[in-house]
């Protein structure tokens, strides 16, 4: 257990101040595109195998 | 075209509108275009509410940005964001009333696969089970932008996992 004594201000300060910091990079179109038909066809594939599945 | 809000002014806001529905407007015909005719021909992408959900998603995740001081936003977010408001404007829309399932799904398979490429995950890495129950919650759940990026988030990291996620 933390024994330590702490500043309630210090405390509160770091709190409000916590970041995650997973921020991420700047969004580029170019990259977003990139193996974007391969992605779609995929995504197409996984639809069409859960369509059978639900099909009644 | 960067998601930066740096130098954010309306023209600013509207080119990055247009640039996010431009991407939007892509995959949607590449979505169809690989469909069977018979359910290409009974969904049509609707211009002004794919305005809404782009304008939407930039005056929401750059409100997000501002509160938490944020310069750019995640991937998750981008993915959990996007997907909300496709779900809410529902931009692709049914234009026959005897239609498929496939058609019936196309605005949460949409949703989807905008999320997943934002999140660099490959549909192909998510099993049927999984992708099942994603268009299930989009479908029925009415989850917000944060809930849809917590999910995003944990989808990014069971993906890329070897060891601890």
């Amino acid at each position: 257990m933390d024994t330590r004594s702490h500043n309630p201000e210090e405390s509160l300060e770091a709190l409000l101040n916590w970041k995650l910091g997973n921020s991420d990079a700047e969004f580029k179109d170019e990259e977003f595109l990139n193996g974007i038909e391969e992605h779609v066809k995929e995504g197409n594939i996984r639809l069409s195998e859960v369509l059978q599945e639900i099909s009644v | 075209m960067e998601e930066s809000s740096k130098g954010s002014g309306d023209e600013n806001f509207r080119t990055r509108a247009q640039y996010r529905k431009k991407l939007l407007t892509k995959v949607y015909h590449l979505m169809v275009d690989d469909w069977p005719e018979e359910d290409r021909g009974s969904v049509q992408l609707n211009s002004q509410l794919v305005t809404a959900v782009s304008e939407s998603y930039f005056k929401d995740l750059d409100r997000k940005k501002e509160f938490h001081g944020i310069k750019y936003a995640d991937a998750h977010k981008r993915a959990g964001y996007m997907a909300k408001w496709i779900m809410r404007y529902r931009p692709v829309q049914i234009t026959s009333d005897q239609c498929s399932v496939r058609a019936l799904l196309a605005n949460e398979h949409f949703a989807i696969l905008m999320a997943l490429k934002f999140i660099k995950v490959s549909p192909g890495k998510v099993s049927v089970h999984l992708y099942k129950n994603l268009l299930y919650t989009m479908r029925y759940r009415h989850l917000d932008g944060n809930a849809l990026a917590l999910a995003f988030y944990l989808l990014e990291r069971a993906a890329r996992a070897d060891g601890l996620i």
